[in-house]
């Protein structure tokens, strides 16, 4: 292999590497935060939220990780700090507009009780 | 002055200008009301100043319906009447719950909040309490760190309570009654029959017994009876002469409509962050204000619900106590008392812990609604008498499916306006989940708030008595108390039954 190929390879190769750890990174940051309620965490500890994540599956269709996605990342932006801030403007938007939903009594937004139901799927995963 | 009515000859005629009848809270209030004013005025009382267990046992009786508590221990046969052993809770209406609402069947009065509050600023001296002030903000300026949570005011309001020391009617006033000089009271005097004139449109004359076998008659130029909701139906039903379904129940409407307040735990709050708690948070050593959570007007006509407020306890406390049905429910009101004593006493130890405990973010709501007008819920008669010969009274409690609806839907408005907030969440108890669910479990209490079934209606078909409180088609009688409520609204009743019974007191002075 000439110099010159070796280079433009290893340059490619080093981009991909980049890209995938970027990607990685970022998956994990959108699972992570698609999976946390934030509110929601500061008052029912992790086993409750996946409690109210396994019962939300059962009273809706929503039984699919990439559907929960897909719902959860309407209107967010990619970065992680601009999709938490949605998240959490959802949830506040869900109680002002009514979007609620009563899981095992706790009245919840819609977009938190997706929240837990993401998350008891990334936990059984 | 007073006499024991046992130690009077047999057949005595006892006259004055009016006679009130019954000496509990409403009797005692007007008796007051009537001292020194050169009138002769009888105030019968069915007890004597102690506790008699032969003289309670006359308010024994039977129910149906929504689980009760026993009718026998749920109110106080003795002068003083139950305030022998109320709490002191005290709040005026709400505006709203003398309004006629469209979303509540029946509901109305033929008169407004505005007519009562002089009435209402005289009853809170005779419950010995502050100034007649419920603004939260007025009590703010002498407790600063009572602060509402920060909630939508459109939504949600904090309604103002003021506590009673509480006032005991048999102790407090038992001089100033016996010394009166123109307030006889007679002791051991029962009811037991109104006697009409021959077309039963003014009473003649009332027959009063008592265990000794005497047996006297009273007569006066106005009755009132104050003897409480259960009873003064009772009477009038019991009273079969010329009026051959009772007495004022032309058209069927005495006993009926009989509401109690709807006491249960409900849901729980959990708070994000600690907060201030302090303004709905009661504190047993003190006699400060508090608040409870109440919805306003606006929303309460949006959502077509009935007007209620719910109260907070730490959840640690409310963990340790038993549903009141399932503490009061002795016979005996004593015992009772002392198990709710008791019930009390042990949540109050987990107290000191909690409020040592710093950061404590769970609350128990706990609901105190009014009851829908219910034609259904009422007191008849049963076939059982007692032993001065009088039918016992049956209740037969009744809810319908506007109570359950409410209930459910104020933690659902609760519990969005704490979420839209940021403040907390509500979890609602499992009764509540079902929304096709109208039945009401069996721990739902009441407050031995007994109202409604004398109530106020221009209307004779839809009540008993008119606005001033006279029983329609009967020129000299009238009742005192929250029999005469045409809605319970959320507050516990004492305070309200006493300022309209000062109000009828006025009306009498001076028709």
């Amino acid at each position: 292999m000439k110099r010159r190929n070796f280079l433009l390879v290893s340059f490619f190769a080093l981009v991909l590497g980049l890209i995938s750890l970027w990607y990685l990174k970022f998956k994990s940051a959108t699972t992570k935060a698609l999976g946390y309620p934030e509110e929601l965490s500061e008052i029912c500890d992790r086993k409750t939220l996946i409690h109210i994540g396994n019962t939300y599956r059962k009273l809706t269709n929503e039984n699919t990780k990439n559907h929960l996605e897909e719902l959860l990342l309407q209107d967010a932006g990619m970065m992680e700090t601009k999709l938490k801030m949605n998240l959490r403007t959802k949830t506040t938007d869900d109680f002002r507009t009514g979007n609620t939903i009563l899981v095992d009594g706790w009245l919840l937004s819609k977009t938190e009780a997706r929240q837990c139901a993401y998350l008891s799927m990334s936990e059984a995963n | 002055m007073h006499t024991d009515a046992r130690k009077l000859e047999n057949n005595t005629k006892i006259e004055g200008d009016i006679c009130i009848v019954g000496a509990g809270a409403a009797g005692i209030s007007m008796a007051l009301d009537w001292n020194k004013n050169g009138k002769n005025v009888i105030l019968l009382e069915g007890g004597g100043f102690e506790y008699d267990n032969k003289i309670q046992d006359l308010y024994s009786g039977n129910s149906t319906g929504q689980r009760y508590y026993p009718l026998r221990s749920c109110r106080l046969h003795l002068f003083g009447g139950t305030t022998g052993h109320w709490g002191g809770m005290c709040a005026p209406f709400d505006p709203i719950d003398f309004k006629k609402r469209s979303w509540v069947s029946d509901s109305g009065w033929p008169i407004t909040l505005q007519d009562l509050v002089p009435f209402y600023k005289k009853a809170q001296s005779l419950f010995e309490l502050d100034t007649y002030n419920y603004n939260l903000h007025y009590w703010q300026k002498e407790y600063p760190a009572i602060t509402p949570f920060p909630l939508d005011k459109d939504i949600i309001w904090s309604k103002m309570w003021q506590f009673s020391p509480p006032t005991r009617f048999g102790k407090t006033y038992k001089e100033t009654i016996v010394k009166s000089p123109n307030i006889h009271l007679y002791t051991y005097a029962n009811l037991t029959k109104i006697i009409t004139n021959n077309t039963a449109s003014s009473i003649k004359e009332l027959i009063v017994k008592n265990h000794e076998g005497k047996t006297h008659k009273v007569r006066a130029k106005k009755f009132v009876l104050a003897c409480g909701a259960i009873q003064n139906a009772r009477m009038l039903l019991a009273s079969r002469g010329v009026a051959k379904k009772g007495i004022g129940n032309d058209n069927d409407v005495v006993g009926r409509y009989f509401m109690e307040h709807l006491e249960i735990k409900s849901a729980e709050l959990w708070l994000r962050k600690p907060i201030s708690t302090e303004l709905y948070i009661f504190d047993y050593s003190t006699r400060k204000p508090r608040a409870e959570l109440a919805l306003t007007e606006r929303i309460q006509e949006e959502s077509g619900i009935l007007n209620g407020t719910a109260s907070l306890t730490p959840l640690v406390m409310a963990k340790q106590q038993t549903p009141l049905i399932d503490v009061w429910n002795n016979e005996d009101p004593r015992k009772s008392f002392d198990k709710l004593v008791a019930n009390f006493r042990k949540s109050r130890e987990q107290n000191t812990s909690w409020q040592e405990k710093k950061g404590n973010r769970a609350f128990e709501l706990f609901t105190r609604m009014e009851q829908a007008p219910n034609r259904n819920s009422r007191i008849t008669l049963s076939n059982e008498k007692d032993a001065l010969g009088v039918p016992r009274p049956q209740l037969h409690w009744e809810l319908t499916h506007l109570d359950k609806y409410s209930l459910r839907k104020f933690y659902h408005i609760l519990g969005l306006q704490m979420g839209k907030a940021g403040i907390g969440r509500v979890k609602l108890e499992e009764f509540l989940w079902d929304e096709n669910d109208n039945a009401m479990p069996d721990q739902l209490g009441g407050g031995w708030h007994h109202m409604g079934t004398t109530r106020m209606s221009e209307d004779p078909n839809k009540g008993v008595v008119d606005a001033n409180c006279k029983v329609h088609g009967i020129s000299n009688l009238f009742i005192a108390g929250s029999g005469c409520f045409s809605t319970a609204g959320a507050p516990n009743p004492t305070l309200t039954l006493v300022a309209l019974s000062l109000r009828l007191s006025d009306y009498l002075k001076t028709s």
